[in-house]
């Protein structure tokens, strides 16, 4: 057990930018003087001038010109899949945290009953409801309705959604995680991965019968591992869907290391040196739209901290396949 | 700080513990990433930033000339301020960060208060007139479990770092007049060779956890903070919830654990010392948050 304190100057010599970086905004930057275009989320108009209000990734569609942020909260669109905490219990509702501007609301009427019934509920059922959701509970649910004010009301009322157990909950970005045909898998390595769209990931073990030890112990360090994959891959902003956490992981297992918090750095280093390559390749096959940029250490300063490279944000911007699944 | 688990959710930690697995991978008695970097703020005589994976403690050390007390006229004086800011939580808004700061503070100035940790007698200038105080201004940016610890390794780091300027006090007809040191980078540092630092054990289940995240903070039983200088001697320790029955074990682990730390910090201490020497350039490139 021996105790490692790093020096933050020690990572700043590698820290050196080594890459152009095109596309992305600080809040503040100019984006055009072009009167014609549109300004979208994430940016703002002064003299004419559009002007990027939050830090991330300008997209144009066609006049459109947006910056999608890189930080966000989750703003809800109906249908997605989010997996909520619940914080409180009010009268025929409870208030939901899913990682937007305002609590979400779920409704008595949207849950369906441990009974796996769908009767209309009873004030009988009204009294239960600490019983069947508390504070504290993980919740799987679909985004029902968006009010005007933002906040969202969810819906679980299938036997897909419910009350998640026996887990562990990893917190990412909503802005990197990928839109999918099904946000419900099983995973190779024998775990259950439900990825809300929210940027809530819950790991939990397949459940089996009468597991022993072993199985218990193996499926415990897989998650530690997924787990750490997951943040890996969010603090180097790379799309989180089924195939990029499998890749990620099947890359960690290379490493003899026992997964340790410290275990992610040294793998997304590697990562790192595949995404070089696929930057020098994309170079030489595109010129992308904007050039000139602003100097890299008002970007650096303002958006990322020292464990982010350069060619990473590089493979955002360019929206580059995945490391690792080429 | 953090939101609330499901009874679950601290089940399957709490269960994970037991068989030497944490939620993230590490050995119940391993530290997180830690990050450290001295000298981030011009205005202070000393100052540190550390990061202990996402907790994120900045220190400043302030040096003011004061009359000595009288009890002690041949010793200087360390006090501690922390400020919890609504940064780190929203909880701590207003005066919310209040009930923690204080504890960190009341634990710091325990620690510090033991006798042999701080030379004490450096600080003072002119015997039974003049000392420096230092005035240690702990600053929570961020915090993500064990805040303790990283709070007391980022004191200690500002101390080594502090500079105090030489100078010398003259009584000139019952008026004290100070001199400072022609020179500017003619400076005295203190020696934190002894200062401890602060380990925070947890009680999860039958098992003892060192540097708790912030949800295995939820499924502790009790906690115990132990200051440890670096000969791993136990200068004091402190439990705020009920004493755990073998204690003496938790000490053991404690008092390892505290000395490892002290070496390691001491070691990148120096590092740092070293690379800045050969390096200079490395200082005029620095910021507090890159």
């Amino acid at each position: 057990m021996s105790i490692d304190i790093k020096l933050a100057i020690e990572n700043r010599k590698s820290l050196k930018p080594r890459a152009k970086i095109q596309n992305i905004y600080c809040p503040g930057d100019d984006i055009s003087t072009d009167n014609r275009l549109m300004r979208g989320h994430g940016t703002h108009c002064i003299d004419g001038r559009i002007i990027s209000s939050v830090a991330g990734i300008c997209e144009r569609v066609n006049k459109l010109v947006t910056v999608r942020p890189l930080k966000t909260r989750y703003a809800g669109e109906i249908g997605d899949l989010v997996i909520g905490r619940i914080l409180e219990v009010q009268q025929k509702r409870w208030k939901v945290d899913t990682n937007s501007r305002m609590d979400s609301v779920l409704q008595l009427t949207s849950v369906m009953l441990p009974s796996g019934e769908t009767r209309k509920k009873t004030v009988e059922d009204e009294f239960m409801m600490r019983s069947f959701l508390k504070e504290g509970d993980l919740i799987s649910a679909e985004v029902h309705n968006i009010f005007n004010d933002g906040a969202i009301s969810l819906y679980s009322r299938s036997d897909k959604y419910g009350k998640l157990e026996n887990g562990t909950l990893v917190k990412v970005s909503p802005t990197i995680i990928k839109r999918c045909k099904s946000h419900f898998h099983i995973l190779p390595c024998n775990v259950n991965a439900i990825i809300g769209l929210n940027g809530y990931i819950w790991l939990s073990p397949l459940p089996v019968e009468d597991g022993d030890m072993e199985t218990i112990i193996r499926d415990k360090a897989t998650i530690a591992r997924l787990r750490n994959c997951i943040l890996a891959l969010a603090e180097h902003c790379v799309q989180i869907y089924d195939t990029s956490i499998m890749a990620i992981f099947e890359a960690s297992l290379k490493y003899k290391v026992e997964v340790d918090d410290c275990f992610y750095r040294k793998h997304c280093s590697l990562s790192n040196q595949d995404a070089t390559k696929i930057r020098d390749k994309k170079q030489q096959q595109q010129n992308p739209w904007r050039h000139g940029c602003h100097s890299c250490e008002t970007i650096h300063s303002t958006l990322y901290t020292s464990s982010l490279d350069y060619t990473v944000l590089w493979n955002i911007a360019m929206s580059a396949p995945l490391p690792g699944i080429l | 700080m953090t939101d609330i688990l499901s009874e679950t959710e601290k089940s399957f930690i709490i269960e994970g513990i037991q068989h030497n697995i944490r939620i993230d991978g590490r050995d119940l008695t391993e530290y997180r990433q830690l990050v450290l970097e001295t000298g981030v703020s011009p205005n202070c005589n000393g100052s540190a930033h550390i990061r202990l994976a996402n907790n994120d403690v900045l220190v400043g050390v302030k040096a003011d000339l004061e009359e000595t007390k009288e009890d002690t006229p041949s010793e200087g004086r360390l006090e501690f301020f922390v400020d919890c800011t609504a940064n780190a939580a929203p909880q701590f808004e207003g005066r919310g960060g209040e009930r923690l700061a204080y504890q960190i503070c009341t634990m710091l100035s325990k620690a510090y208060s033991q006798p042999g940790t701080m030379d004490l007698g450096a600080l003072s200038v002119m015997a039974g007139h003049r000392a420096w105080t230092l005035y240690v201004d702990v600053l929570i940016l961020e915090c993500g479990g064990s805040l303790m610890d990283a709070a007391s390794l980022a004191v200690k780091a500002a101390l080594a770092d502090t500079k105090l300027p030489e100078v010398k006090v003259h009584q000139v007809e019952n008026l004290l007049e100070v001199e400072v040191a022609e020179d500017p980078f003619a400076t005295v540092s203190l020696d934190v060779s002894r200062a401890p630092v602060l380990v925070t054990l947890s009680r999860v289940g039958r098992h003892c956890v060192v540097d708790t995240n912030q949800e295995e903070e939820q499924c502790a039983l009790s906690q115990l903070v132990l200051a440890v200088d670096a000969e791993g001697q136990v200068l004091f320790a402190h439990s705020p919830g009920f004493l755990a029955a073998d204690n003496l074990e938790m000490l053991d682990l404690g008092s390892s654990l505290g000395a490892q730390l002290n070496l390691s910090l001491h070691d990148s201490l120096r590092r740092e010392q070293s690379l800045l020497h050969n390096n200079p350039g490395l200082k005029s490139e620095r910021g507090l948050f890159d």
